[in-house]
């Protein structure tokens, strides 16, 4: 193992132009294993490894892989990544690029590398990821498919898919990754609290991306002024009704604190998410919920419930994309297939969950998406 | 039926395509001199989102003109949209095309 000559992830982003990035990880990746590198980082959809540096007559350009949840990698399917790596290109070494507890891609050795570059390929993540926002190098690979304006602006809405924050494991997609666009969802792992949001904005296209940005916009800065709920809900609301657009958006806000293990959230006509209970039970959170933001009627209010959901249970929100999808047989998979997914899956990981509805939604017919498939599953943590 | 009642008439799936198909008839509807509009979705299998927004800005325009509104929406797969909305409480929705027309008047 070579210890000697480490090179971190400062020295990788300060030695070269933000878009040489994975070429010099690929240089100083084949000097330390002595055998040819390749980096590779997943496609939108998370069902694609597509080489972003390394020697094209070695490496193939896309590896078809379903183990991501968007452009991350679920930790859970590596094994299953390499069988398909190894399947495909023969004996090989696959180390994965890890940020925190996401995997935003893997080093692939062919060969037999002379060292182990498991702390490398760490240093190389966090410096592709820095790279990423200075150049399109990154995001250009990522895109197996030209993306369309609207879904440009959900893609760059969201934060990281998987996350493990404030006592829970959070994972967040958005299918399809390249068109449509209008859902979105959000979270953020502060002192008080969980924030959570999934959202959908009325239409498609460029329109809804608009009343989406803006929503989420009104949240976010809610949310940094430290506003409750429904406050951001109001501000959100206002937002959009000042669009004079007509569209509207429909949301559900809510904040799980770890502390008391309790969430607190507003239905604002949206979908009603689930809580899949630790003995299998599934819970509706349909208490109460008011119209959409971006419609007045009269004074409106934003009323707050709160539900328990602790460790072994999961949390799921989702759009209409989801329970609307239709399937070969005509109908929708609707909320009672939907319940039926979700009890199957079982207690698995937020990511592995997210993963298994969206394949469902994928399977449950050969045409492609309408409209946006939005899902985002917490777990508490023990 | 009454001259000033106007009925519009949807079927199969109130989505984004019949939306575009109904928005020319539905505006030559809101721009006469009709008192009341009378909206059937008896025969609507389901409604969307962009259903919903058309009803709700059909809703909006005939209110700022103080012009009556009623929805014929069964109980039913129809309703759902509405229901998941919160919006069956706030348009004025009726089980039948019968008493939609009841609501705006008409015997």
């Amino acid at each position: 193992m070579m210890v000697s000559g480490q090179i971190d992830a400062g020295e990788l982003l300060g030695a070269s132009l933000p878009h040489l990035v994975p070429e010099r990880v690929v240089e100083v990746a084949s000097a330390q294993a002595g055998c040819p590198v390749a980096v590779y980082v997943l496609d939108l959809e998370g069902s694609f490894a597509l080489r972003l540096a390394g020697d094209v007559e070695r490496f193939p350009q896309q590896i078809r892989a379903a183990v991501g949840v968007g452009p991350e990698i679920i930790p859970e399917a590596l094994p299953q990544l390499r069988a398909l790596v190894i399947d495909l290109v023969g004996p090989c070494t696959l180390w994965p690029m890890v940020v925190r507890d996401r995997v935003m891609g893997f080093l692939l050795a062919r060969g037999r590398p002379a060292s182990d570059l498991e702390t490398f390929a760490g240093q190389a993540a966090l410096a592709l990821e820095l790279a990423s926002g200075y150049t399109d190098a990154l995001h250009a690979v990522r895109r197996r498919k030209d993306t369309r304006p609207a879904a440009e602006i959900q893609q760059n809405l969201l934060p990281p898919r998987l996350a493990r924050v404030s006592g829970a494991d959070v994972a967040g997609g958005v299918l399809p990754g390249y068109d449509v666009g209008g859902d979105f969802f959000d979270y953020a792992g502060n002192a008080d609290g969980l924030w959570l949001v999934v959202a959908d904005a009325t239409g498609k296209g460029n329109s809804a991306a608009a009343v989406s940005s803006l929503a989420i916009g009104a949240l976010r800065a809610a949310r940094r002024a430290g506003a409750g709920l429904q406050e951001a809900a109001r501000l959100a609301d206002e937002a959009i009704l000042a669009l004079d657009i007509q569209r509207y958006l429909t949301a559900v806000v809510g904040s799980w604190d770890a502390d008391r293990r309790l969430l607190r959230w507003i239905n604002c006509g949206h979908p009603t998410p689930l809580i899949l209970r630790a003995d299998g039970r599934i819970d509706e959170l349909d208490a109460e919920r008011t119209y959409p933001l971006g419609i007045r009627f009269t004074e409106r209010t934003f009323p707050v419930l709160s539900i328990p959901v602790r460790p072994g249970e999961r949390l799921l929100l989702y759009s209409d994309g989801v329970s609307e999808r239709r399937t070969t047989d005509g109908g929708p998979i609707g909320d009672n297939g939907l319940r039926t997914i979700l009890t199957e899956l079982g207690p698995r990981s937020p990511a592995t969950t997210v993963r298994g509805l969206q394949d469902a939604v994928l399977k449950a017919s050969p045409e492609p998406l309408r409209d946006d498939a939005t899902l985002l599953v917490v777990a508490p943590q023990d | 039926m009454c001259d000033d009642v106007a009925i519009v008439t949807v079927s199969g799936e109130f989505d984004l395509a019949r939306c575009i198909k109904l928005a020319p008839e539905l505006n030559a509807v809101l721009r006469s001199e009709a008192r009341a509009i009378v909206i059937d979705l008896e025969a609507v299998s389901l409604v969307d989102s962009s259903g919903i927004a058309l009803l709700l800005n059909a809703f909006r325009r005939l209110d700022q003109t103080g012009r009556q509104l009623a929805i014929a929406c069964p109980i039913g797969p129809q309703r759902r949209a509405f229901e998941v909305t919160a919006l069956d409480r706030h348009l004025p929705m009726h089980e039948t095309r019968q008493a939609a027309l009841a609501a705006v008047g008409v015997s």
